[in-house]
């Protein structure tokens, strides 16, 4: 299950948590839990810009009122660590 | 009942992840008879209490939550400990009903610690309300212990429990641990059977030999140190060599774990069946054939419909511009001094009104996409164009602040430090330059539709289209020098369920958003109008004469050739420090030059509107290349900046501004001979 997991993501492209369970021949919340396994033990990792508003230094020069919103734009993504 | 066992007092621990309802439980059973202390020598609270059933007394411990059992916490280690050592008859594991392929990790990090132990599905009411159905016999018989679907909250529902409980400390079942030692022994390696060999028979301090095998393969160092001290010379040598050999191992067993969780809730839950149409939808949105064409559709069909409550916001911003002739005939009339009348009319009027015409589309432009993201589909957006990041030679992760440059390009580079590798980072950049910016959908749409009335939603398609494939030259340009031939890394995706807009919040904050854009807007136009108005002013009426125009004049040859009038061409040069700024320069070299002009010539020649005075002033074609060239031209000047602060190189930055700038003048000599043979 999780070996396969992370061996799918060495194919390197982009899965969504549902293409992953049926890819693995499970359920979503299956490829959930183990996920959140593997994050916890450090194989997986969530990917985050780091970045805010803040860290723009508001230089947006404010012509959209903002980086729009959020730098994740609504979508958690999650990649393998450097082991 | 159980009136033939040991008189002393039966203790029952509870066990469970946080939430699983353990307090619950815990505080229903004991009530007031309760008593919070700590754990010896430790700062982890302990909670212990009784309650008592049909004349007997039962001890309970509530244990702390934790995800597992392993050895990163003093939670983990006393709870362990605790139910290793015997000081409970029953161990009662409480598992969250709504999630179970997660709240069972508790019952595999559990497995093989041999105490009577009770599995309680709980929080049944949640899982029944998101239409989880949960066969609790099927586990049962899988598991070989006691499993009760659960309310902890419902006291009087309790029997199922009792029942458990009493069975447990009468039969002293314990979790059947057959097959997830089976999984073990399955492992690659073969590293689980050659601890478990070493292993005493009986374990050690209450623990099983399946259990510290299992904990040894995976590192825990806490059971290692414990199994050293236990092991004989030569046991321990073939101990220390098999662990050093092991690589991963919490990759190993997890594995085991999960599968063996998997088997065992096999056909005994099932979900929620998702609505049909929506599900059919996100199948086709998110599939290879159709996701790419489907994301591109809607965004196109998204920017056109924000053209519908934009344009007679537009038409309110023309006919304050409009009224520049009457006023300045009115002020004339009242005596007040030409230069007051001309700052008044050709800055400030105009300002304001060029502002307008363009916040309409700032407003619907936002709506739509912040409705896009807010219902869920945006995610499918980033999903499908995973595999053009490749073809560009970026990541995946790129996609990212992709998106976010759709709204500003400074957030688009900011959120390149998701990429690892700085050359991979600097190409990401490049090509986030192409994507057009929340400014640019506002004053792109606005001109397009001065000059092309109905025609302006293909202007918006044309641009898209050479957007693309602007992209894939950049690419094709800048990528041989900054990324080699790298191994890509693989992405998992959450795409989360798509769910109603809350059009309450969204519309509050668009327009919070719009009415800062609006003010930075005139602050920026009004400016840049002013220096120009500055620059072309003159006492005697005559713009003519001054410097600027003359300058103009001089070059407008050359500009002519690409399409420009020095005006626009002016216009053009401007908007690479802000699209904005394009505005401000235009309304004052054109709306504003009319109107000086009328104002010193008797009022006669009033510039009745917008598209009357542009119109004549440039012809459609011209009109074309210079909403390309804008479009396509260095997006502004905080972006050159955050673009040097993200790379780190004047050097590649100076290269990426100088490549857009002449890029978006050969565009622009292209869209205008191109639009010569249209119009």
């Amino acid at each position: 299950m999780l070996i396969k997991l992370l061996a799918l993501l060495d194919e390197g492209r982009a899965y969504s948590q549902l293409e992953l369970a049926e890819l693995c021949g499970t359920r979503e919340e299956s490829v959930k839990a183990q996920m959140e396994y593997l994050e916890r033990a450090g194989f997986l990792r969530r990917v985050t810009s780091g970045s805010s508003c803040e860290s723009c230094g508001g230089k947006c020069s404010g012509s959209t009122g903002g980086c729009g919103k959020d730098t994740s734009r609504g979508v958690a993504m999650w990649e393998k660590t450097l082991l | 009942m159980s009136t033939m066992t040991a008189v002393k007092t039966p203790v029952i621990a509870l066990l469970g992840q946080p939430n699983s309802g353990k307090s619950t439980l815990f505080n229903a059973l004991t009530g007031s008879h309760q008593h919070v202390g700590n754990w010896p020598g430790k700062t982890v609270e302990k909670k212990e209490g009784y309650f008592t059933k049909n004349g007997e007394r039962y001890g309970v411990t509530d244990l702390p939550g934790s995800y597992s059992l392993s050895a990163n916490s003093d939670e983990e280690v006393i709870t362990r400990d605790y139910i290793a050592s015997g000081k409970a008859d029953v161990v009662c594991i409480l598992a969250d009903a709504a999630q179970l392929e997660r709240s069972m990790f508790m019952l595999a990090d559990y497995a093989g610690m041999d105490c009577p132990a009770v599995l309680l599905l709980n929080l049944m009411d949640i899982a029944k309300e998101q239409g989880k159905k949960v066969d609790a016999k099927k586990i049962e018989q899988r598991l070989g212990i006691p499993v009760v679907p659960f309310i902890a909250a419902n006291r009087k529902e309790y029997d199922g429990f009792y029942q458990a409980i009493d069975r447990a400390l009468e039969k002293k079942e314990c979790l059947d641990v057959k097959k997830l030692d089976q999984r073990y022994r399955e492992m690659e390696g073969g590293y689980y059977k050659a601890l478990y060999d070493l292993m005493p028979k009986d374990g050690i301090d209450g623990y099983s030999p399946v259990w510290l095998a299992a904990k040894a393969l995976e590192g825990d160092q806490v059971v290692i140190a414990k199994v050293r001290e236990s092991l004989s010379i030569e046991k321990k040598k073939a101990f220390e060599e098999t662990i050093s050999q092991i690589k991963n191992g919490a990759l190993l067993t997890g594995d085991c774990k999960f599968k063996w969780i998997d088997e065992t809730l096999q056909g005994a839950v099932s979900g929620k069946k998702q609505r049909g149409t929506l599900s059919k939808f996100d199948k086709k949105a998110t599939s290879k054939r159709w996701g790419k064409l489907i994301a591109i559709c809607i965004m196109l069909a998204g920017l056109i419909a924000s053209f519908i409550p934009a344009a007679p916001i537009m038409m309110i911003g023309q006919g304050l511009i409009g009224l520049g002739g009457g006023i300045t005939a009115g002020l004339t009339a009242m005596g007040a001094p030409p230069i007051i009348i001309s700052l008044l009319v050709d800055v400030a009027l105009n300002t304001v009104g060029f502002a307008i015409s363009m916040i309409g589309f700032v407003f619907s432009v936002n709506l739509v996409f912040g409705l896009i993201e807010e219902v869920g589909y945006m995610a499918r957006v980033s999903y499908v164009f995973d595999g053009t990041m490749t073809k560009l030679g970026l990541q995946g992760k790129a996609v990212m602040p992709f998106l976010v440059s759709f709204g500003c390009t400074i957030g688009g580079a900011a959120g390149t430090r998701v990429i690892d590798s700085w050359g991979q980072r600097v190409l990401t950049i490049a090509l986030a330059w192409v994507v057009p910016c929340a400014a640019t959908w506002s004053i792109v749409p606005f001109l397009s539709s001065l000059y092309f009335g109905m025609g302006a939603p293909l202007v918006i398609i044309a641009i898209f289209a050479v957007a693309l494939l602007h992209m894939m030259i950049t690419a094709k340009i800048f990528g041989k020098r900054l990324v080699k031939e790298e191994d890509r890394t693989g992405l998992i995706m959450e795409l989360p369920p798509y769910h109603k807009p809350k059009w309450g919040a969204l519309i509050r904050s668009i327009l919070v958003q719009t009415r800062d854009i609006l003010w930075k807007a005139i602050k920026v136009i009004f400016i840049v109008s002013l220096v120009f108005w500055l620059l072309t002013y003159t006492g005697n009426g005559n713009p003519e004469t001054t410097i600027l125009y003359r300058f103009g004049r001089f070059i407008e040859p050359v500009t002519q050739i690409f399409g420009f009038t020095w005006q626009t061409f002016l216009a053009f040069v401007s908007s690479a420090i802000s699209k904005e700024a394009a505005l401000g320069v235009l309304s004052t070299l054109y709306v504003g030059g009319g109107s000086l002009f009328s104002a010193t010539f008797g009022g006669s020649g009033t510039a009745a509107n917008l598209s009357e005075v542009l119109a004549t002033s440039i012809t459609q074609a011209q009109a074309l290349s210079f909403i390309f060239a804008v479009t396509f031209n260095v997006p502004c000047l905080m972006a050159i900046s955050s673009t040097y602060q993200e790379t780190r190189s004047l050097k590649w930055t100076l290269k990426i501004a100088l490549y857009y700038f002449c890029a978006a003048l050969i565009l622009a000599f292209l869209v205008y001979h191109i639009g010569l043979l249209i119009f």
